[in-house]
């Protein structure tokens, strides 16, 4: 009982299926169209608390994107239940508003010609935000994602990451508990995702925003968040903290050695089988070493681990 | 020569293919086509009821199918081109072997030929329904249908060059609609141009609307054989002229394209 | 209520104040524009003055009445135009997904979609259309005033048959350009003189195509003006209004988000 008033999101036994035209050739076609369904949510529940930051991991078409936008009342599901602050999302649209922040990677809520400024006043006004509280609210934000120097400019003058942080701001203006965040750092270069993924952790810990991520990029996952959700064929497959993910499917360790002839030598170690402390002695034993790094595997690898045993 | 003339041809069939297959798209065009020729219909009917001229709303009616045939059938392929020209898509194609106003024009052409011959069929059918009879000897369809088809292959390559213009010009929508304004009535591509004043018919002459349209369409209640040569002599004329516009405008544009890089 | 209605209009000035800014970032290209969509009016409009100067009349219209008509029907497409044209471009917002944006405001949905859009050249419709007010022989105050509010109507029953034919996207794949060639038929239908549009043309003309309701009842009302054709008038617009807003919001059902185009 005490979980449950904690719990800001819960999930239970969502399903979205889509219909799907076949493209067809031909008269036929025009006049009886096949379909066929696609179930892009089988199934999922899950409970999130107030200032959990979760990622959503999944491949191409797992489902990620249809589950949050069935929790920012985007789409109606085709059957089961969430409820989001208390409300069903698909139901309350307008009074769950208030409560939630999006951004989505590829679809921009500023004015393409007009200088940000005016976007953010324009969005003030939707969200009924008086003045004050407005010009103390964005010079917070202002400072935090350090964009004073893009206010004055037009959207479309913007990089992919400066405009980036500017929809970030965007979605944060009316202070919304929970934030929605799809594929945020999709077509950055490097710097730049690093730069954005500090800003959404350190933003979520000042304000205790609970937030939910999409991503393709498990460095995504692994910097901002701190539990994650797996979804494969629209089924969730993992859900626990990524220490946990780490544990459980770390037995791989990475051991590479560099020998006095400047070759480089990789070797992958089942720690269940082997402890890493012999197969160091059986390297040294081997070879003339200068330098040797342990590492776990990288994310990447036990992502594909977990959907291949799926 | 052979070799480049299979390449366009293929653009052509690949588009053509395409608007076969956008089902949407051609049904909308017949759509309207037949809503248009419906009220005209009802319009001429009235018109000659008045004035006691049974079998009038027949001439018009052909005319009318002809005349929006022709523009009707123009996809949109200025909008195509300025894009083109303004996101610098034509730059990738520098070092094709292919020639991009070509490529553009012959897939033009690809959909321009799909909604010509489903407009003609169909429109055919309700114009028949519609009047019963039409104004010209049944010989004198083919003619007809083909000639109109080379001035809807004009009127095709004329918006292609406007797409060009972008080069210029900020904003090629409303100079696009602006033609097409001057079509309807320099060219006669609603009403016909015997019912404009004489002052009117002189200026429509010398622009190049009245031969791609009105000599053209004229056919289609006056046919002879004098008038089929004016029309093809005329089109002729302003074809060359229009090429040579485009001839201009693409070597700036490639110089542009050197000098910027795209 | 009152503080609502307050809120509420303060943000549609302040849309309407960000699309003029947009339009006038480049002030000639505004101005051309505006102008250039005057010129195409009028050329259209010199069409039907030669008709009506071969003809006379057509079944009791004569230019006076098409004046009126076309200071109606371009007085109610500036409106719609400048103030609802998101209508418009809502099938390509149901195609590439960027409805989602919309969805997420505490805005009612539809208000932002269509207040999302403004074609500026269409000022150059409100210049026309009261421009042929003033031609067309039946200036008074109060003729003045029912121009206006008919121009209103017009406009709402053409805003609300552009949202149910946009609406097919929700449907359907590929129906832009079905959608645009319908709404171009309606706008010829309530082009013409509407006297010609007599027994069966004229139920159709009123119902599945509304063209009637810009064309046959505002000029009516403007020339000898009748309590009930002003009652069918405020019936027939508000009545499409309340039909496309049902069928939007069953549409809206079925939105999925681009995923229609995303699976493949």
């Amino acid at each position: 009982m005490e979980k449950k008033m904690t719990d800001i999101i819960e999930v239970n036994q969502l399903v979205k299926k889509f219909k799907l035209r076949k493209k067809s050739t031909g008269i036929k076609g025009l006049f009886r169209p096949e379909y066929r369904n696609i179930t892009a949510v089988n199934k999922i529940s899950f409970n999130i608390r107030k200032g959990e930051r979760v990622a959503f991991i999944g491949p191409n078409g797992a489902g990620k994107s249809t589950t949050i936008k069935m929790l920012s009342s985007i789409l109606y599901p085709t059957s089961g239940i969430a409820r989001v602050k208390g409300l069903i999302p698909w139901e309350n649209r307008a009074a769950l508003s208030y409560h939630i922040g999006t951004v989505f990677g590829q679809r921009s809520q500023l004015w393409y010609h007009l200088p940000v400024q005016d976007s953010f006043a324009l969005l003030a006004r939707i969200y009924n935000i008086n003045d004050i509280a407005f010009k103390r609210r964005l010079a917070g934000l202002v400072k935090l994602f350090e964009i004073r120097d893009l206010l004055p400019h037009p959207t479309r003058s913007l990089s992919l990451g400066q405009r980036m942080r500017c929809e970030i701001v965007a979605s944060l203006l009316h202070k919304p508990q929970i934030l929605f965040l799809d594929e945020p750092t999709i077509g950055l270069d490097v710097t730049a995702k690093e730069i954005i993924r500090n800003l959404i952790k350190k933003q979520a810990l000042e304000e205790d925003t609970t937030l939910l991520l999409t991503s393709h990029d498990t460095d995504d996952m692994e910097k901002v968040c701190e539990r994650v959700i797996i979804i494969n064929k629209g089924r969730l497959i993992f859900d626990d903290s990524i220490a946990a993910l780490k544990k459980s499917y770390l037995s791989k360790k990475y051991i590479e050695v560099t020998t006095d002839s400047g070759e480089k030598i990789r070797h992958v170690v089942n720690t269940g089988q082997k402890p890493v402390k012999q197969a160091l002695d059986e390297l040294i034993r081997q070879y003339h070493i200068t330098d040797i790094t342990v590492e776990n595997p990288p994310m990447e690898e036990i992502i594909k681990e977990i959907y291949n045993r799926d | 020569m052979t070799d480049a003339w299979r390449k366009y041809a293929a653009f052509f069939m690949i588009s053509f293919k395409q608007s076969w297959l956008n089902k949407g798209n051609l049904s909308g065009g017949l759509l309207f086509l037949i809503i248009l020729l419906f009220t005209y219909n009802r319009l001429w009917e009235v018109i000659g009821l008045e004035q006691d001229q049974i079998g009038l709303n027949a001439t018009f009616v052909w005319y009318l199918l002809f005349a929006e045939m022709i523009i009707l059938s123009a996809p949109r392929s200025e909008r195509i081109l300025a894009d083109d020209v303004k996101s610098g898509t034509m730059a990738y194609y520098i070092n094709k072997p292919v020639s991009f106003f070509l490529m553009r024009y012959a897939e033009a052409l690809g959909a321009m030929t799909v909604s010509y011959l489903s407009m003609g069929t169909l429109g055919s059918l309700a114009a028949l329904l519609l009047t019963e009879k039409p104004p010209f000897l049944w010989w004198q369809y083919p003619f007809i249908f083909i000639a109109c088809g080379i001035s809807s292959a004009i009127n095709t390559l004329l918006y292609t060059a406007i797409g060009l213009s972008a080069l210029w010009l900020e904003n090629i929508r409303t100079l696009s609609m602006a033609v097409q304004r001057l079509a309807f009535i320099f060219g006669g591509a609603i009403f016909p141009l015997t019912i404009y004043p004489e002052w009117f018919v002189d200026i429509a002459q010398w622009t190049p609307f009245y031969a791609v349209y009105y000599l053209t369409i004229r056919l289609v209640y006056d046919f002879s054989w004098q008038n089929l040569g004016e029309a093809c002599l005329l089109n002729f004329l302003w074809t060359s002229g229009i090429v040579a516009f485009i001839a201009y405008a693409y070597r700036k544009l490639n110089r542009r394209v050197n000098v910027y890089g795209g | 209520m009152g503080a609502k209605f307050v809120s509420f209009c303060r943000l549609f000035l302040l849309i309407q104040k960000n699309h003029a800014k947009t339009a006038f970032l480049s002030k000639s290209d505004a101005f051309v524009n505006v102008l250039m969509m005057v010129v195409n009016n009028f050329s259209f409009i010199f069409m039907w003055w030669v008709i009506f100067e071969n003809k006379g009349s057509i079944n009791g219209w004569s230019f006076g009445e098409m004046a009126l008509l076309f200071a109606v029907m371009n007085n109610a497409f500036a409106f719609f135009a400048l103030f609802a044209r998101g209508s418009q471009t809502l099938p390509e917002y149901i195609g590439n997904g960027s409805l989602d944006n919309f969805l997420t405001t505490p805005r009612n949905t539809l208000f932002m979609i269509s207040v999302s859009e403004s074609t500026v050249a269409n000022w150059g419709d409100f210049i026309t259309g009261f421009a042929m007010f003033f031609l067309s022989g039946y200036v008074s105050w109060n003729s003045f005033l029912l121009m206006l509010l008919s121009s209103f109507c017009a406009a709402i029953v053409t805003y609300a048959f552009r949202l149910m034919v946009s609406c097919l996207a929700f449907w359907a794949e590929d129906t832009q350009r079905l959608g645009d060639n319908i709404f171009m038929a309606f706008l010829t239908f309530a082009g013409q003189p509407a006297s010609i549009f007599t027994g069966w043309y004229k139920i159709l003309f009123l119902t599945v195509i509304p063209s009637g309701f810009i064309s046959l009842y505002p000029v009516e009302i403007i020339k000898n003006f009748s309590w009930s054709a002003l009652g069918w008038l405020l019936l027939g617009s508000f009545g499409f209004l309340f039909l496309s807003i049902k069928v939007f919001k069953f549409g809206l059902r079925r939105y999925t988000s681009g995923n229609r185009f995303g699976i493949r």
